[in-house]
């Protein structure tokens, strides 16, 4: 079914939005070199880990069906989905790094560069889960194929709206990853990867803890807040929290020496 | 080799011929179902009676099977927002076994409307929603029940003593099933509007969310206490209502039906 909406999701999220990202940012934060067969292949195996990453629902929802509290889900079920989806994005970079041999390390040398390398592999990250949710939607059949239950779930302009903020929570998710990946290639601390990674993995349980707030609390006055005020207060609060929480993390990373060594040649 | 064959088909044959009618595993006694039967609940949250549940039961047959139609209609009117839910079920009186079930759901503005067929080896779904319909199949076994059936299907069940009865419910509305544990849990007396009750005390297990619920020892074995401790929420057994007020709640269920 062609709806005006799903033609927004597939082709206003889908294609506009990458490529609007890819114009504007393939010159900066040194990533010139990078050549837009890796920003789309890099982009596709992000937007393809969200479906191949999705069978782990089967279980998630077995182990919501063995005890559904809102603290085990919460604190086990929810962590667990994380976990997974920060991991996707590590995975996808890996694959970058795999591919670009030569260049793929020297992205992530620079701090800007890592960052928007992350921005962009979590981008497509919440793009394929826009798109995947969407056809899951349409052919709930699919549904039982990776254990998610969709089936009140239409591309509508309210799940449209939704996505478009969706996709820069999972951006700002693998911005931050990305900037584990410069202190690992740019600064020679690997285990920060780890500290970034649990970073972004405690802000998407913000982010998601909030709605399981909603479902096992509604008579709470914030629940009954948030479901009206979802789309236009909740969500871009949340955004503001994680683009912040990037600022804060951008600006304490401090610089590799080779950029530092960049801007006083040019100062000189 | 000839005469292996013949066994195992002879065993076969037996095995369908013994189930036929019966959902393995499930032991049912259920009591004298009675025509018109109607169950009016109410629903308190946190003490506070935020809405009422009235269930009703009307024996027919169907195709020369012997069926139980199940009208419910929940009204819940709380600080979350105000619901109206309706089902209609046709269950086969042997096993309990669900046939044709229809649900329709007004929540927050939204009116969603699902619509269950039953068949040997799945459930075809039909949802209809203001976006659209949507159409589903989910394969079912022979322990598969209706959602909206569960607290009557409870009357009838006849638990394991040591140990859970498992089962699975078809969640029309949801385009999905979920698992059901239950365990008994003894028995307790309890005092209500409606009166006085000696019960079996159940535990359930629904789709990971535990409920415990009591239900008449003796007699129609009705359920008079529900307990979500999750949610906080609790539904009790009322009087039976006046000849006025049951007539009003037939003439409600009818409109539903």
């Amino acid at each position: 079914m062609i709806t005006w909406p799903a033609v927004v999701l597939f082709g206003g999220i889908g294609i506009v939005v990458p490529a609007a990202f890819y114009f504007i940012f393939r010159r900066r934060g040194g990533l010139t070199k990078i050549p837009a067969w890796v920003w789309t292949v890099t982009g596709l195996i992000a937007f393809l880990f969200f479906p191949a990453f999705l069978f782990r629902k089967h279980y998630e929802a077995a182990l919501v069906f063995a005890k559904n509290t809102f603290w085990f889900v919460a604190g086990i079920v929810q962590m667990d989905n994380n976990i997974w989806e920060e991991l996707a994005k590590v995975l996808a970079i890996l694959v970058f790094l795999a591919l670009a041999r030569k260049t793929g390390p020297e992205v992530f040398r620079r701090k800007s560069g890592a960052t928007i390398w992350g921005f962009w592999t979590g981008l497509c990250y919440g793009i394929g889960e826009a798109i995947t949710l969407s056809i899951i939607g349409y052919l709930p059949k699919l549904g039982r194929v990776f254990g998610v239950s969709l089936f009140l779930y239409f591309t509508t302009w309210h799940s449209v709206w939704e996505r478009a903020y969706a996709i820069q929570l999972h951006a700002i998710m693998g911005a931050l990853i990305g900037l584990g990946f410069y202190h690992w290639f740019g600064l020679k601390k690997r285990w920060w990867l780890l500290f970034f990674f649990f970073v972004a993995t405690l802000y998407h349980e913000l982010v998601d803890g909030l709605v399981l707030v909603m479902k096992y609390y509604p008579g709470l006055e914030f629940s009954r807040f948030a479901r009206t005020h979802i789309l236009t207060v909740i969500l871009p609060l949340l955004l503001i929290i994680g683009y912040l929480a990037v600022l804060v993390a951008y600006k304490n990373s401090r610089r590799h020496t080779s950029e530092v060594a960049l801007e006083n040649t040019i100062q000189t | 080799m000839k005469r292996t064959l013949s066994v195992i088909l002879g065993a076969s044959l037996l095995i369908t011929f013994c189930n036929k009618g019966k959902a393995p595993g499930l032991k049912l006694a259920p009591p004298e179902w009675t025509d018109n039967e109607i169950n009016h609940y109410r629903i308190l949250a946190q003490g506070k009676q935020i809405g009422s549940h009235i269930l009703s039961m009307k024996l027919g047959k169907s195709d020369n099977i012997e069926t139980i139609e199940l009208n419910s209609w929940t009204h819940v009117k709380s600080k979350a927002g105000e619901s109206q839910d309706s089902s209609w079920l046709v269950v086969r009186r042997d096993n309990l076994r669900p046939i044709h079930g229809f649900r329709a759901l007004q929540t927050g503005g939204q009116n969603l409307r699902a619509e269950v067929i039953y068949k040997k080896d799945k459930a075809s779904i039909k949802a209809k929603t203001p976006i659209g319909d949507k159409l589903l199949d989910i394969p079912i076994g022979p322990t598969y029940f209706d959602n909206d059936e569960m607290t009557t299907l409870l009357r009838a069940l006849v638990l394991k003593t040591d140990g859970e009865t498992k089962l699975d419910v078809v969640v029309g509305l949801g385009g999905s099933s979920a698992p059901v544990r239950l365990k008994m849990m003894g028995t307790e007396k309890l005092e209500h509007q409606a009166g006085s009750f000696e019960c079996n005390k159940l535990q359930m297990n629904l789709a990971g969310q535990t409920i415990n619920l009591w239900y008449e020892k003796t007699g129609m074995k009705r359920l008079v206490r529900y307990e979500a401790p999750s949610s906080g929420l609790v539904m009790e057994l009322m009087p039976v209502p006046e000849n006025e007020k049951r007539a009003q709640v037939e003439q409600k269920l009818k409109e539903l039906s």
